[in-house]
């Protein structure tokens, strides 16, 4: 891993092509298609997510974010999220 | 086209080379200057004055790369070993500057060992070569000759007009200085050589 690795590839890009995929994934802080938002959520519930995060392995901004994809869903099922 | 420019001791012109090599491909087709040097050099002599050409460095680099034809790569001294190998498989042509100097040599050297096992495409170039009657010049170029390896026909003048241009922020041939022409020739001739 070199700092250079990003330069290189880009210069094989044509110009106006859009931008590379960076050669390691984003943290959805720095990714621009994701926004923190602060929600208050009863403590026991806040207790849940985090533990049924820690179980399966994921994050609980994806589980959040299914869960509250799903509940769209359901609200205005022709939405498509 | 992609152009490094590395070696393993400092003071050799690497900086100088990379900025003039890029004034020279920037009359061919639009050239990217890329300050790779965390001492940023490059950026630095762009600052002072104004260069005819984009000077970046290499995290900008990534944003501009792909709308310059040509991109000049100044390096640190002492590339990491992952740096020489991105660079060194990664560009069209590396150029190994060192001055005539027993030290200069043998880091160039050490480099050209470096990069042995890698798949490059390099050429040294001959800088700061004294004027005569000093011959370090012609015995170092005989030597690297004799050696078997790659090196450009033309040689880098120590000429005090570099550090005018340097302290002025342009590249020579913006300077009024009877050596000005001499010096800017200097690197026209290595350009012709690299694409002519």
């Amino acid at each position: 891993m070199s700092r250079f690795d990003d330069l290189l590839k880009a210069k094989k890009l044509k110009p106006g092509e859009p931008d590379l995929s960076p050669s390691v994934a984003l943290s959805k802080s720095k990714d621009p298609n994701f926004v923190r938002t602060t929600v208050y959520l009863p403590k026991l519930l806040h207790r849940q997510l985090k533990s049924a995060a820690a179980q399966s392995g994921l994050e609980m901004s994806e589980l959040m974010e299914k869960s509250v994809a799903q509940y769209l869903q359901q609200l205005n099922p022709e939405d498509n999220i | 086209m992609i152009v490094t420019v590395a070696s393993f001791k400092g003071g050799v012109g690497k900086t100088t080379t990379a900025l003039h090599l890029a004034a020279y491909l920037q009359t061919k087709a639009p050239a990217l200057l890329v300050d790779g040097d965390l001492n940023r050099s490059a950026l630095d002599w762009a600052a002072r004055g104004s260069l005819p050409f984009k000077v970046v460095d290499e995290k900008q680099g990534v944003r501009y790369a792909r709308d310059y034809e040509h991109i000049v790569i100044d390096t640190p001294a002492r590339p990491t070993p992952e740096d020489l190998k991105t660079l060194a498989e990664g560009c069209d042509l590396l150029i190994l500057p060192s001055s005539p100097d027993a030290m200069a040599l043998s880091a160039m050297l050490q480099m050209v060992e470096a990069l042995y096992s890698l798949q490059s495409n390099y050429r040294i170039l001959l800088t700061v070569i004294p004027p005569a009657p000093s011959k370090v010049g012609a015995e170092s170029r005989e030597t690297i000759e004799k050696a078997g390896l790659p090196i450009f026909k033309s040689d880098i003048r120590r000429l005090a007009v570099f550090q005018k241009a340097a302290l002025a922020g342009v590249p020579v041939n913006a300077i009024k200085d009877p050596y000005a022409k001499a010096a800017w020739g200097c690197y026209t001739a290595v350009g012709k050589e690299i694409l002519p």
